[in-house]
């Protein structure tokens, strides 16, 4: 080798050092750039999220608030007025209410809390971890078992089901009322205690869940507590598409 | 003679040091993409959850101003009786107690025998769900009204709905935005899709603009309240 070829190696070498060092130098500076640009927007967005959550907090006090003193008024109007009609209206709205799931209820039943499986069977590797997690149908054929056991008034995660309230699953959640919850789902039931504790341990679907590890936690109580339907569609708060 | 092996070795460091850096620049060069892309997601998650609970707050800043307006009907006899008459009304829509009426779809599910095809309680509940999630006001099921507490249970010969025998085909009624209940329905590996590839039902969905959905029955088998004790907070 002459010592001119290794000089033209060298230049090479050191040309393309050169152009990798400044290729190297600009992809970080681009990067930060954006990344610092994406960083300032989630910032952004959670400060306002944060806005808006303690927003939706005052407004639900607001409307448990107005929601006492409209019932107040209206007792009070009534004891005034001795109006018959007007509370049998109320007693008929009050009753109405409950079935409706309108008013918050308590009663005895049974909790049932419901948690994916802790992880892999280390003697089976061959497992799809699909089969570990808990599932919309799951959820629904629970719930379908429990309204078959007699059951009056149930919640997930404290969201009161309604007669339009869908269970999807959404990820490692679940969508409820349009709220977005993460496991582990504790669904209360009011009803006869025994009935449902006993048909719903004895289920199918408790035990298929149960052999995939899925942990299912079921206790009888005297006192159940399920809160109202707080969140309502646009179109059955306003006058909305039905009749 | 020397001289010549010491530039050999220099040589050899040299593309050895290029080589190392150049794959060391090419991982960090895609490292940063994957993080910058990582982020970018992040920020979609964090603006709908933003959007979600902002349209949360508009409905509620308006439920807080119809309160209020109750609450001055509240004050005297003449608008209390209207007042608590719509009230009521907007109680027993969503208690199913009201006959309702309105734009919707039809969703007909029936056995498929020469495939083997039987529609059971899962099919009846993955349709209900998936009407409620996309909105549904009303849902009935060969005419019986699907309320809050309604069961579907299979036995041998029927399917039970709120405690009434029913054979196939079953009818399934909704109130809501016809398109959007549709799209929903027939999406690609959807309910539809599943009901027939998979457990090869017929599945028959059409469009109304006039839906009629009766009451659920009130006589005592289908709404139970007797374990319910109001509370107040």
């Amino acid at each position: 080798m002459s010592k001119k070829d290794t000089r033209l190696v060298f230049f090479i070498a050191f040309v393309m050092f050169g152009l990798l060092l400044s290729v190297q130098f600009k992809s970080i500076l681009k990067v930060n750039s954006k990344k610092l640009s994406v960083e300032n927007k989630i910032v952004l967005y959670k400060d306002q999220l944060e806005a808006e959550k303690e927003k939706t907090k005052y407004l639900e006090e607001q409307i448990s608030l107005a929601e006492k003193d409209r019932e107040n008024l209206l007792n009070e109007l009534i004891e005034s007025q001795g109006d018959e009609y007007l509370l049998a209206l109320k007693e008929k709205l009050d009753r109405t209410n409950l079935i409706a799931g309108l008013t918050g209820v308590k009663g005895p039943g049974i909790i049932i809390e419901l948690d994916d499986a802790p992880g892999r069977n280390p003697d089976n590797p061959f497992e799809d971890p699909n089969d570990l997690i808990i599932h919309e149908p799951d959820i629904l054929t629970i719930l379908n078992e429990l309204k078959k056991l007699g059951a009056q008034a149930i919640s997930i995660n404290g969201e009161r089901l309604v007669s339009t309230s869908e269970q999807i699953c959404a990820g490692p959640t679940i969508l409820i009322n349009n709220k977005r919850y993460p496991v582990p789902y504790v669904i209360s039931v009011i009803g006869d205690p025994e009935m449902l504790y006993n048909g719903i341990s004895e289920s199918f679907i408790v035990y298929i869940l149960r052999s995939y590890r899925i942990r299912v936690d079921i206790k009888k109580s005297n006192e159940i507590i399920i809160p109202k339907y707080e969140y309502l569609q646009k179109d059955i708060v306003g006058e909305g598409t039905l009749k | 003679m020397k001289m010549k092996i010491y530039r050999n070795i220099a040589l050899t460091l040299v593309c050895i040091i290029l080589g190392v850096m150049v794959s060391w620049q090419y991982k960090s060069v895609n490292f940063n993409q994957k993080s910058v892309q990582q982020n970018y997601k992040r920020v979609e998650e964090v603006m709908d959850e933003l959007l979600s609970e902002k349209h949360k707050n508009e409905l509620l800043s308006q439920r807080l101003n119809e309160l209020n307006k109750e609450i001055e009907d509240y004050k005297n006899a003449t608008n209390a009786y209207a007042a608590l008459s719509k009230a009521l009304a907007r109680a027993e829509m969503i208690a199913g107690l009201t006959d309702v009426k309105g734009p919707g779809v039809i969703v007909t599910l029936d056995n498929n025998i020469e495939k083997n095809g039987y529609v059971e309680e899962t099919h009846i509940l993955s349709v209900i769900n998936e009407l409620r999630a996309s909105d549904a006001q009303a849902i009935s099921i060969n005419g019986e009204r699907i309320v809050a507490m309604s069961e579907v249970r299979n036995t041998v010969n029927y399917i039970m709905i709120n405690g009434k025998q029913m054979r196939p085909p079953f009818v399934i009624k909704a109130i809501a935005d016809p398109d959007k209940l549709e799209s929903s329905l027939t999406l690609l590996g959807g309910v539809k899709e599943n009901l027939e590839l998979i457990y090869h039902i017929k599945v028959d969905i059409k469009k109304s603009d006039n839906i009629e959905i009766p009451k659920v029955r009130d006589d005592g088998t289908v709404i139970k309240t007797d374990k319910l004790t109001p509370v107040n907070d």
